[in-house]
This record gives C-alpha cells, sequence and structure tokens, in this order.
C-alpha cells in the first residue's frame, strides 16, 4: 500500500468541517442560552415615567446585552469543552496532529464567535416582538442605524471570540494538571480584589474603553492570539491517554 | 391585526420544525434552523410593530421654546402643524365679561390677541408638543384636553388621563463602546405644557378662573 | 528498510518502566502478532508506533518519520483499541463518511458490507453499543480504513466466539486483497496464530523473540514420562518449565536444538512421550516467572 504525503491544509479543511457535524451540540447549547437571555431580557432595562397634566408616559429600554453577556459565558464554557479529553481523542481515532488539531479548533471557534455574535444582535428583535406581543403591547420606538448593527455584529463578535481564546488556554492549562480549573479562577478573582481598583481601570482603558473599532479588533486578535499561542504550546507536548 | 400576523408565523414556525424534524435531519439543525428563522421573523417584524420616530432627535428644550416665542409674538405662521392639536371657534356674547377657567395646573399658559373688530366670535387653538421621548417626537393623538364654553366661561380642562406606554431599543454596550456621543444612555421623556391660542373681539373683556398664565399678544 | 523501526525504546511512567530498551524492526506487509502478558507493555508500545504518546528515550521510526506529532504518519496508520472515541453527535453511518473523509484509502463498499454482515443500522450510536458491538465496530473501521500500517490492540475484547472468526477471516481476506502492514496484539496466541506471518514477544517492557510463526511452532519440546527417566535425560539441559503430573509423572520443556535428534529417538524408545510445543505454549513458557508456574504457589 502506498504512503501518502499529508498536507496540512487540506487535512485542517477537513477538521474544520468534521468540527461542525462533531461539535453540533454547542449549538443546541446555544439557542438554549440565548433564549434564556431574552426570557431574562423582558424585564426591561432602564425605567422612567411621567404623571401628569392628563399624562400618564412609561418608558422602558431594551437591549440585548444580557444575551451578548450569557453568549460569552457560553464562549467560555463551550472552548474549555473542546480542550477535553473526549474531543481531543476523537481526533485522534481519525488523522491529526496537535497543530492541526488547535488550529482547526481555533478556526471553529471564529466562526462560532461569528454566528454567535450574529444571533445575539439579531435576538434584540426577538426581545421587542416578545415585549410588545406578550408583556405589554405600547409603542414600540425603534431606530437602527445599519452602521451601528454592522459595528455590533463585529464587536460582539470579537468579545466573544475573546471568551473563546480564553477559555482555550484555560482548558489548555486544565489539561495540564486538574488544580488549575480551580487555581484560575480563584487567583483571578484574588487579583481582581486585591488590586482593586488599579486593575480594572487597566483593563477598561485597555480593551473595554477602546473607542476606535479598528483598534479594538487589533487589540482583540492580539490578545486572543497570545492566549491561543500559549494553549497551542502547552497541547503540543500532550500525550493522548485513553 | 398584529395577534393575526403572530398566529400566523407561530404556524409557519411550527410546520417548519415538523417538517424538518420529520425529515429526520438533526434535532440540532431543526433547533438552530428554527431559532434563525424565528430571530430573521423578528426583524422583520420589529419593522411592523414600531414606530418611525416622527424627527429624529429633536432638542426638546429648543422646540418649546420656539413655540413659546412664537405664540408670544403672534407668528403662528411658521409653527409646525405637528404642534396644533385642536382648533375651534366660539359664538359669544361680546357685552360680557369672558370667564378663563381651567382645572390644568402645571402651567397652562392663554395667549391672547384681540382681533381689529368686535365679530362676537373667538378662534381658539390648542397647541401642544406631544411627549419627546429620547429625542423622538411622539404623535399624540391621545388628545386629553378640550375646551368648553357655556354661560361666558370658556372651560379648559383634562377630560382623561392618556397613558403611554413606550418601548425603546437601546444600543448594546458592544456598540455603545464605539459610539462616541451619548456613552451613557439617556431615558428622558419631556413633555410640555399645552397652550391655548385665542384670538378674541377687540373690546372683550377677560377675567380667570384658576391657576395659569395669560399673556397678551402685542 | 523497514516500516517501523524501534531502538531502544523506553518509556517511563512517573517511576514504572513501561518499555525497556526495546529494539526491533518489522517489514512492509507482515502480519505481526504482538504477544505478551498483561502489563508486558503492548499497549504502550502501540501508542508510541501511533504517534500518542513520545517515547522517554531510544528511537522510533514509522515510514522512515518520527510517529509523535506527525501528520504523514497520522493519515498513513490507524490504531484500534477498545477505548477508540468517536464524537457522541454522529451515529455510526456519519462516524464512516467522517472516516471516509480522513483516510484517503478508505474502502466504503468492504465498510458497507461488514456494517450490514454485522446488523449494524447506520443510525445507531456508538457509546450505546455493546462492549463487543464497539469491538466490531471498530475493527470496521480499522480494516476498511485501508492504512498502510494497521495496528490492532485487543481487538476482540468482548466478541462473541462467531464474531473473533469472522474478523480473522475478514482480516485475512482483506490482508490478501490489499497486502499492508498488519501489527495485532493479544494475549491469546492460539487465537490469531494462524493469521499471523511473525512474532513479537515482549515481556516487562522489553523484547524477548521476534521471529516468524514457523520457527516459533519447532522451537521447543516437551518431554513427558516417569520423573526420574525425564530428569536424567536432561540433566544437562536448558530447562524452561517443568510441571509434576501426578505424583511419579513430570513433564519438561526444552528447545529443540538443544537435544539431538538421536537423543529423541532413544528416548521415544525407552517410553518418553515427546510432543511439539504449540507457539501459544511456547509464549507461555517464555513469559512465565517462573519454571513451576502456578504450582510453585501451592508447593
Amino acid at each position: 500500500m502506498s504512503l501518502i504525503k499529508a498536507d496540512l491544509a487540506e487535512i485542517l479543511k477537513k477538521q474544520y468541517f468534521f468540527k461542525f457535524k462533531a461539535n453540533i451540540d454547542v449549538f443546541s447549547s446555544l439557542v438554549g442560552l440565548q433564549l434564556l437571555a431574552v426570557l431574562f431580557s423582558l424585564g426591561g432595562g432602564m425605567y422612567t415615567g411621567y404623571y401628569g397634566g392628563g399624562m400618564d408616559i412609561s418608558m422602558k429600554l431594551y437591549s440585548a446585552d444580557m444575551v451578548i453577556l450569557f453568549t460569552m459565558i457560553w464562549a467560555l464554557i463551550t472552548s474549555v469543552t473542546i480542550t477535553t479529553k473526549p474531543y481531543r481523542n476523537y481526533e485522534f481515532t481519525f488523522v491529526t496532529n496537535r497543530i492541526s488539531s488547535s488550529l482547526s479548533n481555533i478556526l471553529f471557534l471564529l466562526t462560532i464567535s461569528l454566528l454567535a455574535g450574529f444571533t445575539s444582535m439579531l435576538s434584540a428583535n426577538l426581545i421587542h416582538v416578545l415585549v410588545y406581543f406578550f408583556i405589554d403591547s405600547g409603542m414600540l420606538i425603534y431606530e437602527q442605524h445599519m452602521q451601528d448593527i454592522i459595528t455590533g455584529v463585529i464587536s460582539t463578535s470579537l468579545y466573544i471570540f475573546l471568551f473563546c481564546s480564553f477559555g482555550y488556554l484555560f482548558g489548555a492549562f486544565i489539561q495540564v494538571h486538574k488544580v488549575f480549573s480551580g487555581l484560575i479562577p480563584v487567583g483571578i478573582i484574588g487579583l481582581l480584589l486585591f488590586d482593586g481598583m488599579k486593575l480594572n481601570s487597566t483593563i477598561a482603558m485597555f480593551y473595554f474603553n477602546e473607542p476606535s473599532l479598528f483598534m479594538f479588533f487589533i487589540k482583540t486578535i492580539i490578545l486572543a492570539g497570545i492566549a491561543f499561542a500559549v494553549a497551542i504550546l502547552i497541547l503540543r507536548n500532550m500525550e493522548v491517554k485513553r | 391585526m398584529t395577534s393575526l400576523y403572530l398566529l400566523v408565523i407561530i404556524g409557519a414556525i411550527a410546520i417548519l420544525s415538523i417538517f424538518l424534524i420529520s425529515k429526520k435531519i438533526k434535532t440540532t439543525y431543526a433547533i438552530l434552523i428554527t431559532y434563525s428563522s424565528i430571530l430573521l421573523i423578528s426583524t422583520i417584524l420589529v419593522g411592523f410593530i414600531s414606530i418611525e420616530p416622527e424627527n429624529i432627535q429633536i432638542e426638546s428644550e429648543a422646540v418649546s421654546q420656539q413655540l413659546n416665542n412664537a405664540l408670544k409674538n403672534g407668528d403662528r405662521e411658521n409653527i409646525d402643524p405637528l404642534y396644533v392639536m385642536k382648533e375651534e371657534s366660539f359664538q359669544i356674547d361680546e357685552e360680557k365679561v369672558l370667564t378663563l377657567k381651567s382645572n390644568y395646573e402645571d402651567g397652562l399658559t392663554f395667549y391672547i390677541e384681540r382681533k381689529a373688530e368686535d365679530d362676537g366670535q373667538v378662534d381658539s387653538t390648542i397647541y401642544h408638543i406631544g411627549p419627546i421621548v429620547n429625542g423622538h417626537y411622539v404623535e399624540n393623538s391621545l388628545e386629553p384636553y378640550e375646551l368648553h364654553y357655556s354661560e361666558n366661561m370658556l372651560d379648559y380642562y383634562v377630560n382623561r388621563v392618556a397613558r403611554l406606554i413606550f418601548h425603546m431599543n437601546t444600543s448594546e454596550f458592544t456598540i455603545n463602546q464605539f459610539k462616541h456621543d451619548d456613552v451613557f444612555a439617556i431615558n428622558e421623556i419631556h413633555t410640555q405644557a399645552p397652550a391655548v391660542y385665542l384670538q378674541i373681539p377687540k373690546s372683550l373683556s377677560i377675567d380667570r378662573d384658576g391657576d395659569f398664565f395669560i399673556e397678551y399678544v402685542k | 528498510m523497514g516500516v517501523i523501526e524501534c531502538r531502544e525504546v523506553s518509556k517511563k511512567y512517573l517511576r514504572k518502566k513501561a518499555l525497556n530498551q526495546l529494539s526491533f524492526t518489522i517489514e512492509e506487509n507482515k502480519i505481526t502478532g504482538l504477544i505478551g502478558r498483561n502489563g508486558a507493555g503492548k499497549t504502550t508500545l502501540l501508542k508510541l508506533l501511533s504517534g500518542f504518546i513520545k517515547p522517554t528515550s531510544g528511537k522510533i521510526k514509522i515510514f522512515s518519520e518520527k510517529p509523535f506529532d506527525n501528520l504523514t504518519v497520522s493519515v498513513n496508520s490507524i490504531l484500534i483499541d477498545d477505548q477508540m472515541a468517536f464524537p457522541t453527535a454522529l451515529n455510526l453511518g456519519d462516524i464512516l463518511v467522517a472516516a471516509s473523509k480522513f483516510y484517503p484509502n478508505w474502502d466504503s463498499k468492504l465498510a458497507e458490507g461488514l456494517l450490514n454482515y454485522f446488523s449494524f443500522k447506520t443510525y445507531q450510536y456508538h457509546n450505546r453499543l455493546s462492549k463487543g458491538q464497539k469491538s466490531t465496530f471498530n475493527m470496521i473501521v480499522g480494516l476498511s480504513s485501508h492504512c498502510p500500517l494497521t495496528m490492532f490492540d485487543e481487538p476482540t475484547t468482548g466478541m462473541d466466539e462467531a464474531v473473533r472468526k469472522d474478523f480473522y477471516r475478514a482480516l485475512l481476506k482483506d490482508y490478501i486483497a490489499y497486502p499492508r502492514t498488519i501489527l495485532i496484539s493479544s494475549h491469546h496466541l492460539e487465537e490469531i496464530e494462524h493469521i499471523l506471518e511473525d512474532v513479537l514477544l515482549i515481556k516487562n517492557g522489553e523484547c524477548i523473540l521476534h521471529q516468524s510463526i514457523t520457527d516459533l511452532k519447532e522451537m521447543m519440546i516437551a518431554i513427558q514420562g516417569k520423573k526420574e527417566e525425564v530428569s536424567s535425560l536432561l540433566l544437562n539441559h536448558d530447562v524452561i518449565s517443568e510441571q509434576m503430573i501426578g505424583t511419579d509423572y513430570m513433564q519438561k520443556v526444552i528447545k529443540r536444538h538443544e537435544i539431538s535428534e538421536d537423543s529423541i529417538l532413544s528416548a521415544r524408545r525407552s517410553g518418553l512421550e515427546i510432543n511439539a510445543v504449540s507457539p501459544s505454549q511456547a509464549c507461555l513458557y517464555l513469559t512465565q516467572e517462573r519454571k513451576g508456574g502456578i504450582d510453585d504457589v501451592f508447593n
């Protein structure tokens, strides 16, 4: 039987499409979590009321903020999950090496981040429809600019992708030793509590308050790139134990 | 009408789901496709159920100021017909004193312009800037105010409480981060006390019964 | 040039040595049985060859490349064992489709045929199969992949007698049609000896024998008879195993080349029974710790 020379790009492509079939359950959990968040969002956000002069006006703001937050958590969980043993092992049943496994995972996470970013933004509309028909049918003032929607989809997807990369790194650490699963969250919370406002505001200034979408994009790519690179280095020497 | 829409849509989604599941498509795909179609339908539906804001981003204070100035100077040609709520005329007895009365206590103003002659008629116009919600003018078709004339008394009264519920979409934090104008969502309802503009016969005397302003137009 | 080349390969898990200075070469298109007792290091060796784990020391070459983290080795080899992981979201049909995309030599016709023969349904899920069914399905994947290096680690675990026989027959037929290098680990040599060409015997992580099955068949003889007669005949010989039969009789096993044909003839004449030792028995003798076996514990 003749030997076949492996082509990384070709195998990456196969693994990428394979992952959509193998990890299909992440989509059910995405739908479930987003619907749950939509349900929680029906209460609405900021409320303002006015009474007097024959007018009784109430006014509530609705947004998909909650859905985005839930989706970030989903991204974290999903990316941790795909670093776990069963998910890595079934790749070795077929054709893979560590690099191609991680690269196809990153491509997969990027794709689901875009999808999740898109559905997060659209879910705002579902919230409005549900409020209008089932909560109280008032007047819906709806103002959305195309530019905002595009910005929203891009930035939300970037946020989700960043969380994916953190989850992937976290998952890689857990694969080295289970103790990290407790150590890292405690460490992060401890650091935030210990250093208090200073660290928080530094992070906020660097990332959450970045006013330029382009710079935000660059920063996300750099941060996610670092997280993925470290994860790849960790996973590179990981033996398959099944 | 809207609930009919909704029924049709729910039916369509249900049929779609059954179709997908019966075709032995994986449940997850069915869930994903159903969810996506619900989102897309909602996106289209929002266009139907929402009201288009009349004027985008009205400076509410400036609008009030403009209206007041225009009324004070009797310069009514330039007033946006949007703010005209009701126009009426009443036949009165010029010989007697006309008493203005109102139970409205939140800064109602009567602007009074004397006509050039005595024609035994008062022409009234109620001006009202409907609530401006977060900079969007919401047309006020509820008309909770009325003028009533009887026995030399012109009564301006609030006939009922108009209840208005507004929902509004607000940008998600992932959008606000890149919007430089208003980072913090302002939730503001601006209402302006109504104004009644009266054109009265030249020699009519006016008396008042109530707590409101009367301004004579020069 | 061999398909598999191992030079002084060792693998340590913490302090325990799973493989110790293992060296051997396996030529192309041979069926080799990897024989050893529990814990001898068979599974560790197969995982090393698959590139799942890294050797602590020594050199492994598969198709002249280091197997660990190697895409070419991965595409050209497959390891079938009872812990093969498949995505839980995929049913058997999906798994075969996925495998056909990954393995370039995949034989869809064979996979389909075997799936039907063993009455699997494509909509079944792997994690809901019984142990034997899992092994059978894994075997189907292993055979249909037609990988130039196909490795089976205890492939018949949980299979019933009929399925085992079918499996070995299928393996042999497919091998004849598409010759390739096949490695089968087992602790039941008698079950697979009819399909093997070579045997690689390991004990405590060391290779103690690597030769053809025909050589192994002729390697040892057992001499049975009265205790005194057997002992006197084999006084100066290296006895591999001895066993008492009743109180007066005993059996000793020696290598055939240790004794001349003349001695065998004379022994036969004097009433001793001389038998060939089956390959599986031979392997058992070679891997047992004591000459007397379990009986020593009770004496």
